[in-house]
C-alpha cells in the first residue's frame, strides 16, 4: 500500500503530467501514421529518457505504448489504413460505419473499448501478474504450436463469407511465412539470393501493402471515389455511441478484455491474434451474426478492447520473469537496465515505488487517451469528407515513406507495392486479405513450435495429447470448426 | 511443412473449383476498373518510387502528388501544387526532423544538409 502511495505523490509531479501528456499524444500520432509501430514509438523514445529520473523514464515509454495501439484504431477506422496488424480487426467494422458517416461514433466505441481492455489489463497485472505469468510458463512449444493452428482456424473462420477464399488466403500468407533462413539449420529457403529476405518477408511492408497500397488504389482508380458512400451524411446519427450500444457491448468488452490479457501473458502470441479470436467470440455470440464485417459496434468493441488489453498482458511476464512477449515489451527491458532495473521479481520488491509508479500512470495515460480520442473523434471524422483522388496519393505517399522507414531498404518499399496491388485485386476477387497477414505471423510460430516438439518427443505425435492444456486447445480447435458446420448443416434442413 | 501446404492448396482450389457458381451472383459487383486510370496510376507510382533513391525523396514526393491530383483528380494546378507543398513539407517534419529518419536526398542532398 505503501508503494501505491508514493507512485502517487509521484505522480502528482508537474514534470510526471507533463511528460504522460507528452507521452500520449506522440503514441497516438505515432499509431495514427501507417508503418510507424509501437515497437518504433517505445524504441525512439529510448533515447529522449537517459536523462530522465527513472520514474519519469517509464512513465514516458508506458504512455507511448498504450496510446500507440490505441493511435491505430483511428486510421483503421476511418481510412481501412490500420498503422499495425493490432487494429485489422478493427477495420473489418470500422471502415464500413466511416463509409455510413458514423466514423465518429465508431471511434467513440473504439476510445471506450480501447479504455475499457487496457483498464482492466492493468488492474489484473497489479492484482495477479506473479500467478498468470506462472500459466503463461506452463506453454510449452506443443501448446504454442496448437495455439497458433487456433489462430489460424479462427481467422478463416472470421473474416469471408466462403471458408475455402480464406484458406487459400491463409494458405498463401503460411508459404509466404516460409521464407528466409530456417530456425534450426540455417539454411536460406525461397529467398531466391535476396539478402532482404533471409529473416523472412517482413511483416509490415506486407501489411501495408495489403490494405493501405490497396486502399490508395481503390481511392483513386474510381474517378469519383471516396471514403464517404454517395448518399450518406457525416454524425447523422450523433457524433458518439448511444447509451443502448455500449451496454449491448459491454459483455463482449468483458470477455475480449480478459482474452487479451490472457494472450498477452503468453510469450510471442501477439495483439492481433487477441483480438482476432475477441472479434470470432463476439460474433458466435451475438444474436446478429450476420451484421459483423458489415458495420457492427460490438466487433469495433471486441477488438479494441483486445488489443489494448495485450498492453497490461504483454507486460506481465515482462515485468514480473524478465520475459519480454513481444518486441515492444523487449524494447522496455531495454529502457528498464539503462535505468539501473533488472526485471523480474526485484521490480515488485526493490523497485516497487518506481514499478507502481508505471502501472498507475499505465491507468492513468488509458484516460487522458479516451479523453482526447473522444474529443477529437468528431473534427477527425471529416477526414473522410475528403474526395479519394486527394486521400489516395496521400495514403500511398505516407504508406511509402513509412514502409521505407522501417529498415531504410528500398526493397520492403517496393514489396508494399507488389502487396499493394495484390491486396486491390484480392479484394474485387472477394479473398480476404486479412487471413494471408496473420498466417504470416503465425506460420514461423507455428513451424518453429511444431518442429521443437517433434525433436523433444522423438516425432512421437501423442506429444501434442499429453498436457491438460494442450487438450483444451485442441478442443477448441475442433469446437471452432464443427460448431460452423454443424450451424450450416442445420441451416440447409 | 512446404508439402502439406502444397496439398492443402490443392484441396481448395478444388472445392473452389467445384463451388464456383452461387458465391459471386448476389454479391454487390465492384465498379469495373478503370484501366486507363489504373495504368497511369501504377506508372505513376513506379516512376515515384524509383525516383526516391536517385533523384531524392523531397522531388519525387511532391511531384508524384502533384501529377495523381492533377491528371486523376482533375484539381486546378494552383491547388495542386499548394497541398503537395504542404503535405511533403509535413512528411518531412515528421519523419526527417522530429524521427529522424533518414529518408534519400538524392540530388538535393547538399542542399538539406544532411
Amino acid at each position: 500500500m505503501d508503494n501505491v502511495l508514493i507512485a502517487l505523490s509521484n505522480l502528482a509531479s508537474i514534470d510526471a503530467v507533463i511528460t504522460l501528456l507528452i507521452g500520449t499524444l506522440a503514441g497516438m500520432m505515432i499509431g495514427m501514421l501507417p508503418g510507424l509501430s509501437s515497437t518504433m514509438g517505445v524504441a525512439l523514445c529510448i533515447p529522449i529518457t537517459f536523462n530522465m529520473p527513472p520514474e519519469l523514464a517509464l512513465i514516458l515509454l508506458g504512455a507511448v505504448y498504450v496510446s500507440s495501439v490505441y493511435g491505430g484504431s483511428i486510421t483503421a477506422i476511418l481510412l481501412r489504413t490500420p498503422g499495425t496488424d493490432a487494429s485489422i480487426a478493427t477495420a473489418l467494422d470500422g471502415y464500413p460505419l466511416a463509409s455510413k458517416g458514423r466514423g465518429s461514433e465508431a471511434i467513440g466505441m473504439a476510445t471506450l473499448s480501447s479504455l475499457f481492455g487496457g483498464t482492466v489489463s492493468v488492474i489484473i497485472l497489479i492484482a495477479v501478474a506473479p500467478l498468470l505469468s506462472k500459466i503463461a510458463l506452463a506453454f510449452g512449444p506443443q501448446e504454442y504450436a496448437l495455439l497458433a493452428i487456433f489462430g489460424l482456424v479462427t481467422i478463416i473462420g472470421v473474416v469471408s463469407d466462403n471458408p475455402a477464399k480464406g484458406l487459400v488466403a491463409a494458405l498463401a500468407g503460411l508459404a509466404l511465412g516460409l521464407v528466409g533462413l530456417d530456425s534450426f539449420t540455417g539454411v536460406p529457403r525461397f529467398t531466391f539470393g535476396h539478402s532482404e529476405l533471409f529473416d523472412g518477408v517482413p511483416l509490415l511492408p506486407v501489411l501495408i501493402g495489403l490494405f493501405s497500397v490497396s486502399q490508395a488504389f481503390n481511392l483513386c482508380i474510381p474517378a469519383e471515389a471516396g471514403v464517404l458512400k454517395k448518399d450518406s451524411i457525416v454524425n447523422v446519427h450523433g457524433h458518439l455511441p448511444l447509451i443502448s450500444d455500449i451496454k449491448r457491448c459491454f459483455r463482449s468488452m468483458a470477455r475480449s478484455s480478459l482474452i487479451g490479457t490472457f494472450i498477452g501473458a503468453l510469450p510471442g502470441a501477439g495483439t492481433s491474434i487477441a483480438a482476432f479470436i475477441s472479434y470470432n467470440e463476439a460474433r458466435r455470440k451475438s444474436k446478429n451474426p450476420e451484421n459483423f464485417g458489415k458495420g457492427e459496434l460490438e466487433g469495433i468493441a471486441a477488438s479494441e478492447s483486445a488489443n489494448n488489453a495485450v498492453t497490461g498482458g504483454t507486460l506481465i511476464p515482462t515485468l514480473t520473469l524478465g520475459i519480454p512477449g513481444n518486441a515492444v515489451t523487449a524494447v522496455f527491458v531495454g529502457g528498464l537496465t539503462i535505468h539501473g532495473m533488472i526485471p523480474g521479481p526485484d521490480l515488485f520488491t526493490n523497485f516497487a515505488d518506481i514499478t507502481y509508479t508505471l502501472l498507475i500512470s499505465l491507468l492513468i495515460a488509458n484516460v487522458l487517451f479516451a479523453v482526447m480520442g473522444i474529443a477529437l473523434s468528431k473534427y477527425l471524422v471529416n477526414v473522410t469528407k475528403i474526395p479519394g483522388s486527394i486521400l489516395g496519393p496521400i495514403i500511398l505517399i505516407f504508406s511509402i515513406v513509412g514502409t521505407y522507414a522501417l529498415r531504410n531498404e528500398l526493397f520492403d518499399v517496393w514489396l508494399a507495392a507488389a502487396f499493394g496491388l495484390i491486396g486491390y485485386f484480392m479484394e474485387r476477387w472477394k479473398y480476404p486479405t486479412a487471413p494471408l497477414v496473420i498466417a504470416l505471423i503465425l506460420g514461423p510460430i507455428l513451424e518453429v513450435n511444431f518442429r521443437r516438439s517433434m525433436q523433444i518427443s522423438n516425432w512421437d505425435y501423442s506429444t501434442f495429447f499429453d498436457s491438460y492444456l494442450s487438450l483444451a486447445i485442441i478442443s477448441l480447435v475442433v469446437l471452432s470448426v464443427a460448431y460452423p458446420l454443424w450451424k450450416a448443416w442445420q441451416k440447409k434442413r | 511443412m512446404p508439402v502439406s501446404i502444397a496439398v492443402l492448396g490443392l484441396i481448395t482450389s478444388l472445392i473452389l473449383i467445384v463451388q464456383k457458381k452461387p458465391s459471386v451472383a448476389d454479391e454487390e459487383i465492384p465498379h469495373p476498373i478503370n484501366w486507363r486510370r489504373f495504368l497511369l496510376w501504377c506508372a505513376l507510382s513506379v516512376i515515384a518510387i524509383a525516383a526516391i533513391q536517385d533523384i531524392g525523396s523531397f522531388i519525387a514526393i511532391p511531384s508524384f502528388l502533384f501529377f495523381s491530383f492533377y491528371l486523376l483528380g482533375k484539381i486546378e494546378v494552383k491547388k495542386s501544387i499548394l497541398i503537395s507543398l504542404i503535405f511533403t513539407a509535413f512528411i518531412y517534419f515528421t519523419f526527417v526532423q522530429l524521427l529522424e529518419v533518414p529518408l534519400p536526398n538524392g540530388i538535393l542532398s547538399d542542399w538539406l544538409d544532411i
